[in-house]
């Protein structure tokens, strides 16, 4: 049987000059931004990718209002976890605990705030959530140190999946200055400040690690581990590779290092995944 | 002689101490020779590139070497920014852990090793950038002088808070002009700058919400900065500029630079 070309619809001659013309590409000779940079980078995927999009003058990735919608998605599971938390009907926290979840809640609130208000009446808010993840986490409400694991998992996870959809907000954000993208970015960088505070609270570094097992359960081990690989070019946190540069054991750099260095995104699918444990309803779609 | 950097590609990241007073531009690019050949290059062509003895208003410095010019019209040199930026931060995490090791700046043991281990980090990206850019890396003359007392632990944490926190902006500012492939390595660098800086505030501030404060997220908008420290302007979308980054980051570099084609 004739295998399917992986490249279809790209026929082999729209490829081949690519190839061939490697070095020229890459020194940024007749082909877009995006293609060069992807192959200085040795991003091969991304570089066809990008040549497709040069090819067939379009764009296939998601439009602004599902990416953001998405992000809102998030947003509202991680102020109500928190809402709740330092709520009456939360655990009971220490004076330190509550001081960081209070102010990561405030921020949360924000973000909803935000994103509803970039979405207007595109806005999906009517979420029902089961924060005890399907029963893997029963006393999440009721004992401290559940309930930070639960939050780690919830922010390490975030900020992988902001990062994971950076590119489809350059993509779909056509506005001039590409506000939406940079609000985005901003918002990923509190993410990343929450999960680093989080982390020590539970006595973790605040940079992942190559190998993360601090989280018990669904969340933070197996397949559905915030810290997993998800789609193809999507590694789990304990990548060392970047671009083409060769990192560890250049300057006395060591892998466990440079898998700290640098933190991984995750494409939607398998944030989606993860997050479903903990979404009743309306399940959020893989794409 | 005096050289504030060797910019060896295989150095571990410790630096010589500083000189006292700024190069002047015959220094600058004497120092510059005595560097390794894959890095002289790179700082002779910035040198020979750019408007020479110009003082540029926007870039504060008394030095009146060459200002180097980054056009963000071009993606290399949005990259070249961030290369910088990561250049001299990490020449002031490797003083501040060359005084840890030697002693003259004391930290609890916990402390020190949160800070050798974000240096460690720090030198990770500005390795992945030396490669990525080659000849076209800028290496900044640290000015460590700028920053006060380096053996007091207060000054040498809020110095390296505002780097990273400055890092931060930069990078949530400049994103926009990325493809996506840099766009994503940028979002994995920036990421671990704001867990660096989060633990860092949290040992000048311990147990309050300086993790992430009023001071850096918009208490209205939840916004992180872009452009700079300026909390008073943090305006969404932003007016800050990444000449805005370039004037914070000023003082503590005796090289100069600006930005064009934002």
């Amino acid at each position: 049987m004739k295998a399917e070309p992986i490249l279809h619809p790209l026929r082999a001659d729209d490829l081949a000059p690519l190839l061939s013309r490697r070095d020229a590409i890459a020194k940024g000779a007749s082909a877009s931004a995006g293609v060069a940079a992807a192959l200085k980078l040795g991003s091969v995927p991304v570089a066809l990718a990008a040549l497709a999009r040069d090819v067939h003058g379009q764009t296939t990735g998601p439009t602004l209002t599902s990416i953001l919608n998405f992000a809102l998605a998030l947003e509202i599971l991680e102020r109500d976890f928190y809402t709740r938390g330092i709520g009456t009907t939360g655990p009971t926290l220490t004076a330190t605990d509550r001081t960081v979840f209070t102010q990561i809640q405030a921020h949360e609130a924000d973000h909803v705030t935000f994103l509803q208000a970039a979405l207007g009446t595109a806005a999906v808010t009517a979420y029902t959530f089961d924060f005890t993840g399907g029963g893997a986490y029963p006393d999440v409400f009721t004992n401290a140190a559940t309930f930070r694991a639960v939050a780690q998992a919830f922010e390490d996870l975030g900020v992988r999946a902001y990062k994971g959809q950076a590119p489809n907000l350059l993509a779909a954000d056509t506005a001039a200055g590409k506000p939406t993208l940079t609000a985005a970015l901003r918002i990923h960088s509190v993410e990343a400040r929450h999960a680093a505070r989080v982390r020590q609270l539970r006595g973790q570094s605040p940079t992942v690690p190559a190998t993360d097992t601090s989280v018990p359960g669904p969340a933070g081990t197996g397949a559905t581990s915030v810290y997993a690989a998800g789609a193809a070019g999507f590694p789990a946190e304990d990548n060392t590779a970047q671009g083409t540069a060769t990192i560890v054991g250049t300057s006395g750099l060591t892998a466990a290092v440079v898998a700290r260095a640098f933190d991984e995104p995750l494409d939607r699918a398998a944030v989606v995944a993860r997050a479903n444990l903990f979404i009743v309803s309306p399940k959020l779609a893989a794409a | 002689m005096s050289t504030s950097r060797s910019p060896d590609p295989t150095a571990t990241g410790a630096s010589a101490p500083a000189p006292l007073a700024p190069p002047s531009r015959r220094a600058f690019l004497r120092t510059a020779a005595l560097g390794t050949a894959v890095f002289a290059p790179a700082l002779l062509a910035s040198c020979g590139d750019d408007e020479l003895g110009i003082i540029s208003p926007t870039v504060p410095g008394a030095d009146a070497g060459p200002v180097i010019t980054l056009d963000f019209s071009r993606e290399t040199d949005v990259l070249r920014y961030a290369a910088a930026l990561e250049e001299l931060e990490g020449a002031f995490y490797d003083e501040v852990v060359r005084r840890i090791t030697s002693g003259s700046l004391t930290l609890p043991a916990a402390e020190a090793t949160l800070i050798q281990e974000q240096q460690q980090n720090e030198l990770a990206h500005r390795v992945f950038f030396r490669q990525a850019l080659s000849t076209n890396l800028i290496q900044p003359t640290p000015n460590f002088a700028a920053a006060g007392n380096l053996n007091d632990r207060v000054t040498a944490l809020t110095v390296l808070r505002n780097f990273c926190d400055t890092g931060v902006s930069a990078y949530n500012g400049s994103g926009r002009y990325l493809s996506a492939p840099n766009l994503t390595i940028a979002g994995k660098i920036v990421s671990v700058e704001a867990r660096h800086v989060a633990a860092i505030r949290e040992l000048l501030q311990p147990a309050t919400a300086a993790f992430a404060g009023d001071d850096v997220v918009s208490p209205t908008t939840g916004l992180d900065l872009v452009n700079g420290l300026n909390t008073q302007n943090q305006s969404n979308p932003p007016t800050t500029t990444p000449n805005d980054v370039i004037a914070v980051a000023a003082p503590f570099t005796t090289s100069r630079l600006r930005v064009i084609n934002f």
